[in-house]
């Protein structure tokens, strides 16, 4: 980063033949061999700060006083806030570090450069660095060689893949074309049988509508007639009083508060009878006999002190079957019978036809979820070389102590409980989430099961060169916001592309 | 926490602490009308009548005895003198009481240094008393009971008992058949019972400070720096020292902290009165406005206009102890400051890198994650000082051990921390895992170390472990066995570089009545908890400290924060303000809450920066860091459940911000160390009220947004949300001739009150005339990395053109500066003549061999351009020295002095 930041500082324009410049030149204690020209003596014996802002006698560079407002004369101390300081490194890598690191008895340079007056004595160990370092980069770049070459091949793999999906679905969408005229005849097929038997029920019913009417009405009449004692086409008060199964209270008589319930005019004529009348009545008098029976029965227990299994049988039988005689009359009057052959036949037709059209509009749906899939994965941004695309649908795990945790590139990760029936989601894939210019380093998982007490859980994953695909570290840096590193052949970079080497 | 545990976790917080909701509990804790003594107290409306017996009266040198006696019963009072203009009343039950009362002796220095009184006359009606130094005068009127108490100027600025609230209540024996008064032998709230076996023994006593408008302290209290009229309005002031989950802003509730004290002030008069009781108190305030006769046939003394006079009134209700209150009697703010000092003690001179920035969360998971902290501090440039390690870091919360598998190796991540230059602390509390397998509750459970039941058990109560007990810091053994445990052999992973974090020591106990201790708890010696509760984490404090001390047999200084506090907590510890929130209230309230706990004689405090609960924006968290690096203890610090919010988390501008925030913490720390020394000499805090610097402005006695840093600095952060420019009173001081210059440009700022622009990058902070303030320009990556560093002056002239300024340095780790390894040198610059100036340099203290240099002097509200700039050196010849001159705003930079501050140096400005 603040390496970046030097680069800036170097006019570029200023850059002379390093022939020439490298003979003359005089060192200066922070500076580079490359930035060195910055830092010579005019004529007149002076410096010219590099941001062009003050000009400072020459002996004013470095003297551990911050003159120039970009800190630029004072590379080599630890006077100005803003300025580098370059360790040369001699046998490892040169590097800059911050000014304020200069003698502040800490050795930051492997050379001991920046501690030339602090008290403190720092060892030179750039060559035992220097020679890790080129162990270690050797070490590194022979991973980078090898997991290129996977790549190389994942990528042919992914490219493969998409190919396959993409080439899928022209013969599909060819299928669905060809599929959907059939399916409008068939679903044409099963508006008309459905119609069908819809028609035909809607008759058996209206039939049987028609026929329990006239039961009901003749039924009707035959009660009003019953109560109607004096046969003068009209009931009235007392005429119901006679009736005893109006006796709500059972006390034996039908009193006029208990008739009033069902007779709430002076005079019924036949017609208010049937329409107000006679359903409540029917039900009052088929409790009325319930009753009756009831009692019959308690009075039978009551009278036969021992009874025998077979007689408690007998009654249970009795006492089963007279119910059921009664249901059964009434079912009569209220259940529609059974359609006959040719309904049940239209409705098997119409059955039938819907299966038809279920079965390829499920496979015409098939076919739909097959071409999304296709053009999704098409769409999805798995690489400029499309090597990730071989990993989709995979998933790589680790366990940590109690915990598995389960990376499912471009899917949703999880944490699972050893022993746990189903795990917790830590997220399901977002985007990529690496900076500028270095895009597939990272991934960002969101959305996952919610946190007591937080937030969504959340995956973030660093994504780094390795020969095998591989979850090697799970850290939850704060809670519910879970760190993932996973090595891969996909993020080796090609060693025949040299590697941007740094000033 | 691992996600798979989150769901048992919550389930177990749920029910064993106060956490899960979103705002305090109210009803977790007592109201004065829940509290059996409050409410008794807070009812006296007529007087209770007591009167001094004149025949009793006997006086020995520094202390004058005498009976009080009303229709209830007789008392004791001693009225006792002690060095430098304080009094001390003790009102005690007699000798025949049957329980000696208790008194929170560990809270002072040492025995209270008596000074004879100078002056007794014993009159028929009123007896008078002259302090030693002669400067206080007491009169004590006999019918009614009445303390007057008289400064060197023969004002009456206090009195005790004018309103008749004097209540003791003795020690009894339960008769049977006799009735007693509502919670008299046991109390009920909630679930919990509390057993009085030595019945209610509650005091209390009304207080006035006459001819005060205006008064502060009783910290700690989420709530106006200037203490409010609670009379009529709210509770009282509660001090009970608690672990209030969710605190909420602007009431009376209990915190943390307990200091029973008030400092009372007008123009040039400060009255300060400390309640030396550590049990459960609570005050009523109430300023009003009175026409003299009510003061007593004292009047006359009274001071202020006309007929009505202002005061100040504070009833003291405490559940157990004595009446018992130290007068300081000033005159001025300072003084009160320093009386309360002696006899409280200061905190004595932190390690350099403490009052640096420090690093905190709940919790830095593993060793990894610690070098990760470290590491991107250094990669973004910004200094710090401390990396923090909350209760996940040990194994099972068994304070002293590590999580084996998080942190396998906690000497090597300690050592590698401290390569950098930086320390770390860990959290140590005092409750103890019951757990057989844990060495320190073993032994503590086998030497009987642990607070008792009254059955004689070892309490026990729920905290983090679980089941816990809680050490007993009452008895000697637990002091000298807690001292020993921070040994470096004893305890595995410390270090040099490793201190101590004190937490949850109000005690907090999940499982107990207000989430803490059983009041009928005992303590070594048969104490009562509820006679001690408000000392016990310091007491706490104070061993660790002591051990601290020993494990450099007491060559290195400590460094402890605390939570909980009292009266002398002090001496050991640092406080923060526990547990607020990412709120812009919170951030607001940092300031009052912090000043109070100053002027009360706490100085070392500070806020969570960004807000313990809660995740802040950047806005929030900029304006916080902002604010906090103008206080003077400096922590971020982040609740578990809240994202990670290291500085470079955020947006570029952010991370600026809080990097310049940083920086300009780390600039002004030679400022702050100086102003600690200074502390550590005279008690006046760092963190000051602008009333401290301009006594006689009344404009400024309520002002809580801005505030002092020591004398030469004014401090204003912005703690509003969406504000960019914001007002500002610059007191131009009692000759009307007070010069104030913004901090970072140097332009000097007309007019008493102004508007300054406050960009998000800006931090509106300003330098008095007349000051000089010591800097560090090259900021490192810790304060310790920086102490040798040559100094920056920043010169500000006043209205004449002088300027004064000290600093003082040393090794910034050890007690050498006890014997002298110290530098102090004095800065005074002199404007002779329109033509010449001078700036001195003297070097007036301590042989330490400090290399610092002065290496700039900046000088601020400069006419015009020097013709020349001259340094002698000792006897050195004389060397002209390079300037500039900026006559935009008046500011000359005097290049590269070289001036050593162990030697005496002339700058001569010619004009």
């Amino acid at each position: 980063m603040l390496l970046n930041l030097l680069v800036l500082l170097v006019p570029a324009s200023l850059a002379l033949p390093n022939d020439i410049v490298q003979r003359e030149l005089k060192p200066v204690k922070g500076v580079g061999h490359s930035r060195l020209y910055l830092y010579q003596e005019s004529f007149q014996g002076t410096f010219r700060c590099l941001d062009g802002s003050r000009t400072i006698l020459f002996s004013q560079l470095n003297d551990d006083y911050c003159d120039c407002p970009d800190g630029s004369d004072e590379p080599g101390t630890s006077a100005c806030g803003n300025a580098f300081f370059y360790c040369s490194n001699v046998g490892h890598t040169g590097n800059f570090i911050p000014t304020n690191r200069v003698n502040d008895k800490l050795c930051d340079c492997c050379d001991g450069s920046d501690e030339y007056n602090s008290g403190v004595d720092c060892p030179n160990i750039c060559d035992e660095l220097g020679r890790a370092a080129r162990v270690e980069k050797e070490r590194v770049s022979a991973i980078a060689r090898k997991g290129f070459a996977k790549r190389k091949e994942m990528a042919r793999q992914g490219q493969e893949l998409r190919a396959s999906k993409l080439k899928d679905v022209e013969p599909l969408r060819a299928e669905k074309a060809k599929l959907a005229p059939e399916l409008a005849a068939l679903e044409e097929g099963k508006k008309d049988a459905e119609q069908n038997e819809r028609e035909l029920q809607d008759e058996h019913r209206k039939a049987w509508e028609e026929d329990r009417d006239e039961k009901k009405k003749v039924r009707a009449a035959e009660l009003f007639e019953e109560i109607d004692l004096n046969k003068d086409g009209k009931i009235v008060s007392d005429e119901m009083r006679l009736n005893l199964y109006l006796d709500e209270n059972r006390d034996g008589l039908v009193s006029e508060d208990e008739v009033k319930t069902y007779l709430t005019v002076d005079e019924a004529d036949s017609e208010h009878f049937q329409t107000v009348m006679y359903d409540r009545l029917k039900v009052a008098k088929k409790n009325y006999e319930e009753d009756l029976r009831q009692k019959a029965k308690e009075g039978e227990e009551a009278h036969e002190n021992v009874p025998d299994d077979d007689e408690l049988l007998a009654e249970e039988d009795r006492d089963e079957d007279h119910p059921a005689d009664v249901a059964h009359h009434e079912d009569d009057e209220d259940k529609m019978p059974e359609y006959p052959p040719e309904v049940t036949a239209a409705s098997e037709d119409a059955r039938e036809a819907r299966r038809q059209f279920d079965e390829l509009n499920q496979k015409l749906a098939d076919i739909d979820a097959k071409i999304r899939e296709a053009e999704e994965f098409s769409k999805e941004d798995f690489g400029e070389d499309l090597a990730w695309a071989s990993l989709k649908d995979k998933c790589f795990d680790r366990n940590v102590q109690q915990y598995t945790y389960e990376f499912c590139p471009f899917g949703q990760n999880t944490q699972k409980d050893t022993g746990a029936y189903s795990g917790t989601s830590l997220g399901s894939f977002k985007k990529w989430s690496g900076p500028e210019g270095e895009k597939y380093t990272r991934q960002h998982y969101g959305d996952g099961q919610q946190c007591w007490n937080g937030p969504k859980r959340s995956t973030d994953i660093t994504i780094q060169c390795g020969v095998e695909n591989e979850l090697v570290e799970v850290t939850e840096p704060a809670k519910c916001e879970y760190e993932f590193t996973f090595r891969t052949p996909l993020a080796c970079p090609d060693p025949d592309v040299g590697v941007h080497e740094e000033l | 926490m691992a996600a798979g545990t989150n769901w048992l976790a919550s389930l177990l917080l749920l029910f064993a602490t106060p956490l899960a909701v979103e705002m305090v509990k109210r009803d977790e804790f007592k109201t004065c009308d829940q509290s059996a003594f409050c409410k008794q107290h807070r009812a006296i409306k007529e007087p209770t009548g007591y009167e001094l017996l004149a025949n009793s009266i006997s006086h020995n040198g520094a202390v004058w005895t005498a009976r009080l006696q009303n229709s209830q019963n007789t008392l004791k009072l001693n009225l006792v003198g002690l060095v430098d203009s304080t009094v001390r009343v003790q009102i005690d039950e007699p000798e025949t009481a049957i329980r000696k009362r208790y008194v929170p002796n560990p809270a002072l220095v040492a025995i209270p240094e008596e000074l004879k009184f100078s002056k007794v006359v014993n009159g028929a009606q009123e007896a008078k008393i002259l302090s030693g130094d002669k400067k206080v005068k007491v009169v004590v009127t006999y019918k009614p009971f009445l303390i007057s108490i008289f400064n060197e100027f023969g004002e009456l600025i206090a009195q005790v008992n004018r309103d008749g609230k004097l209540k003791v209540e003795e020690f009894r024996t339960k008769e049977e058949g006799k009735e007693y008064p509502d919670g008299f032998w046991e109390e009920r709230f909630r679930s919990f019972t509390d057993n009085k076996p030595h019945g209610s023994s509650s005091v209390g006593v009304d207080v006035s400070f006459v001819s005060f408008k205006t008064a502060y302290g009783l910290p700690e209290h989420a709530d106006s720096f200037a203490l409010r009229n609670t009379v009529g309005n709210t509770d009282p002031y509660r001090l009970y020292n608690l672990d209030v989950f969710e605190y909420e802003l602007n009431n009376p509730m209990a915190l943390y902290v307990s200091i029973p004290y008030i400092l009372a002030h007008r123009a040039n008069r400060s009255v300060g009165a400390l309640w030396f009781n550590a049990a459960e108190t609570w005050i009523d305030t109430q300023s009003s406005v009175t026409s003299k006769g009510l003061f007593g046939k004292v009047y006359d003394k009274v001071t202020g206009g006309g007929d009505n006079v202002p005061h100040f009134d504070a009833h003291f209700i405490s559940e157990a102890g004595l009446v018992d209150i130290f007068f300081f009697v000033g005159p001025t703010v300072k003084d009160v400051q320093r009386q309360n000092a002696k006899l409280t003690g200061m905190t004595p001179l932190p390690p350099l890198f403490s009052i640096g920035y420090h690093q905190c969360r709940w919790n830095y998971n593993d060793e990894q994650d610690v070098a990760a902290v470290n590491k991107g501090f250094d990669d973004h440039d910004m200094p710090m000082d401390v990396i923090w390690l909350d209760i996940e870091h040990t194994d099972g919360k068994k304070y002293f051990t590590w999580d084996k598998h998080k942190f396998p190796t906690p000497n090597n991540m300690v050592d590698k921390v401290a390569a950098s230059g930086r320390k770390m602390v860990t959290i140590v509390d005092p409750h103890i895992k019951k757990d057989d397998g844990y060495y320190v509750y073993k032994d503590a459970k086998d030497k009987g170390l642990f607070v008792k039941r009254t059955d004689g058990s070892d309490f026990e109560g729920h905290c983090w472990p679980g089941s816990s007990e809680y050490l007993d810091f009452w008895h000697p053994d637990t002091r000298s066995y807690w001292k020993d445990q921070f040994a470096f052999d004893r305890y595995t992973g410390s270090s040099q570089n490793l201190f101590i974090w004190n937490d949850m020591n109000e005690p907090s106990v999940f499982s107990g009545p207000e989430v803490t201790m059983d009041k009928e708890s005992i303590h070594y010696g048969g104490i009562e908890h509820r006679e001690v509760h408000n000392m016990y984490g310091m007491m706490y404090t104070s061993a660790t400290f002591d051990g601290i001390m020993a494990r450099t047999n007491g060559k290195d200084r400590p460094f402890i924060l605390s939570r909980a506090g009292f009266i002398g907590t002090q001496r050991t510890a640092a406080i923060w303000t526990g547990d607020n929130t990412a709120d812009w209230g919170h951030l607001e309230m940092a300031a009052p809450m912090t000043l109070s706990l100053s002027i009360a004689g706490v100085p070392f405090v500070g806020a969570d920066v960004g807000g313990f609960f809660g995740n802040p924006d950047e806005q929030l968290l900029s304006r916080w860091y902002q604010a906090a690096a103008y206080q003077p203890f400096f922590r971020g610090h982040a609740h578990i459940d809240t994202r990670r919010r290291e500085p470079w988390l955020f947006s570029e501008q952010t991370k600026n911000v809080i990097r310049d925030a940083l920086r300009a913490r780390y600039a002004l720390l030679p400022y702050w160390y100086t102003l600690f020394q200074q502390h550590s000499e005279d008690g006046v805090p760092p963190m000051r009220p602008l009333f401290y610097e301009f006594e006689n402005d009344d404009s400024v006695l309520e002002e809580q947004k801005q505030w002092m840093v020591g004398s030469g600095l004014l401090a204003r952060p912005v703690v509003e949300k969406d504000t960019f420019n914001v007002q500002v009173k610059l007191p131009r001081g009692d000759q009307k001739d007070e010069r104030w210059f913004e901090w970072v440009s140097g332009v000097e700022k007309l007019g008493e009150t102004i508007y300054v622009d406050a960009p998000i990058a800006h931090t509106p902070v300003f330098q008095r005339g007349g000051s000089i303030i010591p800097t560090w320009q090259r900021i490192r990556r810790s304060a310790t990395l920086m102490k040798e560093d040559p100094i920056t002056l920043f010169v500000a002239l006043n209205s004449h053109g002088n300027a004064r300024g000290v600093i003082y340095l040393d090794d910034g780790q050890t007690h050498d500066y006890q014997s002298g390894q110290f530098v102090k040198t004095a800065f005074n610059f002199t404007t002779k003549s329109p033509k010449q100036a001078v700036l001195e340099g003297a070097h007036f203290g301590g042989q330490f061999a400090a290399k610092n240099w002065v290496e700039r002097v900046v000088v601020r509200g400069v006419q015009s351009s020097p013709k020349k700039v001259e340094i002698t050196r000792v006897s050195d010849p004389v060397q002209t020295l390079e300037f500039s001159y900026d006559h935009d705003s008046g500011v000359l930079v005097i290049r590269k002095p070289e001036a050593l501050l162990t030697l005496n140096f002339k700058i001569h400005i010619e004009f």
